[in-house]
């Protein structure tokens, strides 16, 4: 039952970081990053426009706000080297597809989430987590969930996101693995495109 | 006497539940699943290959392979399991939380969770952690009494968030390793250390010992039925979301007990409280080689 938790987290921590549009002016603090990001999500995600509107623009956000190239390498760890460039760039075409497909399709349920920073810390290779607590109201149980900043070009950009200890990169390496083990990058590719034309 | 008798029940009851599941696992239910078991046999051979090649460049690149050795015996009890909740608890469990408002699905939650207190206390104080140990006494008297029984939770609006330990956790800080990870029938994910916490513990809950066994079987499923109502939705997205349901549960599983192990998460209002980083672990963060 404890993994119901996980899946609470995770699903509205992608949700909650599906991110924004004016670029943040670069020496914003990551704690400014984050609540900037989550300020212009939540705002997207209470407007009244039609949810593919809403959804395009959660996923123009996020692609100023995250570090996609930096992610798809993260996941697929030393597998990434199994992958010819045609099939990266395909992998990381489809994996957005993915993110966006699955993560994005539940938009309509987050509304009156909050989001309050309650931490941050340096971390190796230049990283920085930015911790937060969601904050569902409801009178439902708030969710920890840290982001994990790595600066590209002066910016920083996001490149995973915990939720209740669970981290998105991890736990998707996991799963990628275990396809890759199965067939190797062309099932992993079949996988993903079945999942995200869904 | 009582007391050891509803343990022995107890014990009877697991027993059948466990041979029962076990038989079933083992055929037809998860015949539907065959995406799942059909992978099962395949990985076996090609998995060796890969940890080999791992092996060969020195570095690994699973995440928590390592950790399931007994991935097929796990996969099709997880695939019993899975199946036994899309046909039986889940469509139970909608009905449910139909039938009751989600408001008082929560009191339901408060209340189990509070009866929980001498399991989390003891565990508090096997862990070296007193202060904790108080707070779990403290909101077990709060919302006892001003929480009417339990089912209201005022102790985290008066500054006192649940403390959750348990034996799993106090193993693991003790340096118990995990062991190999673990699909339990009926019970879900774990792992060796976990499943001795989940006796261990189960011992430590107090009020079964002073009812029938019936009593405590029902009480048991409403708890369980009430908790799964409570998540449909999150389940259902897992579900949708993941591209391996198994691989996707025994990471997040295992990702988030190693979280409460070492701290990283609290629950409720700890303004003050900065959790430790996790252990390092910045292989995870590190980019791949290109080629």
């Amino acid at each position: 039952m404890r993994t119901f938790l996980c899946g609470v987290a995770m699903s509205l921590a992608l949700t909650a970081t599906l991110a924004a549009h004016a670029t943040p002016a670069a020496g914003t603090s990551p704690e400014q990053f984050v609540e900037q990001t989550a300020g212009q999500v939540l705002e997207i995600l209470r407007s009244t426009a039609a949810r593919p509107d809403k959804l395009a623009r959660l996923e123009a956000l996020l692609d100023t706000r995250s570090d996609l190239e930096t992610v798809t390498k993260l996941v697929l760890a030393s597998n990434y080297r199994k992958f010819s460039d045609q099939q990266r760039t395909e992998f990381q075409k489809l994996f957005k597809q993915y993110l966006s497909a699955t993560y994005g399709g539940q938009i309509d349920k987050y509304s009156n989430e909050r989001i309050e920073v309650t931490g941050g810390r340096p971390e190796a290779q230049g990283d920085y987590t930015v911790q937060t607590r969601l904050k569902r109201g409801n009178g439902q149980p708030d969710i920890l969930v840290d982001y994990r900043l790595r600066q590209k070009d002066g910016q920083w950009m996001l490149i995973d996101v915990i939720g209740e200890g669970v981290s998105l990169i991890a736990n998707l390496r996991s799963q990628f693995q275990e396809i890759l083990s199965q067939g190797g990058p062309e099932r992993l590719l079949k996988v993903l495109r079945e999942k995200s034309a869904a | 006497m009582k007391a050891y008798a509803r343990c022995r029940a107890g014990a009877a009851q697991l027993a059948l539940a466990l041979l029962t599941a076990a038989m079933l696992a083992s055929s037809p239910a998860h015949a539907e699943d065959d995406d799942v078991t059909d992978d099962t046999v395949a990985e076996e051979t090609s998995d060796e290959t890969q940890r080999s090649q791992a092996d060969d460049d020195g570095r690994d690149d699973g995440v928590a392979t390592d950790n399931d050795p007994l991935r097929s015996l796990n996969r099709p009890i997880f695939a019993f399991n899975d199946a036994l909740d899309r046909r039986v608890l889940e469509p139970v469990a909608r009905g449910y939380d139909f039938l009751v408002p989600e408001r008082v699905q929560g009191w339901v939650n408060n209340f189990f969770w509070n009866l929980r207190f001498p399991m989390v206390a003891a565990n508090c104080l096997l862990q070296g952690k007193p202060d904790e140990a108080i707070t779990s006494m403290s909101r077990f008297i709060v919302n006892t009494s001003v929480g009417v029984l339990g089912f209201g939770d005022p102790a985290t609006r008066f500054g006192m968030p649940q403390p959750w330990e348990d034996f799993g956790q106090t193993l693991g800080v003790w340096g118990v390793p995990g062991g190999p990870y673990l699909v339990l029938p009926l019970f879900g994910p774990s792992n060796f250390r976990d499943g001795v916490g989940i006796v261990a513990d189960s011992a430590a809950r107090i009020w079964p010992y002073y009812v029938d066994w019936w009593v405590s079987l029902g009480v048991s499923l409403e708890e369980g039925l009430n908790l799964r109502a409570t998540y449909l939705e999150e389940v259902e997205q897992a579900r949708e979301r993941a591209l391996d349901y198994y691989v996707f549960t025994r990471d997040a599983y295992l990702q988030r007990r190693q979280a409460l192990i070492d701290d990283r998460l609290r629950f409720g209002e700890y303004n003050d409280y900065s959790p430790p980083p996790p252990p390092v672990s910045d292989d995870l963060y590190t980019l791949p080689e290109e080629n």
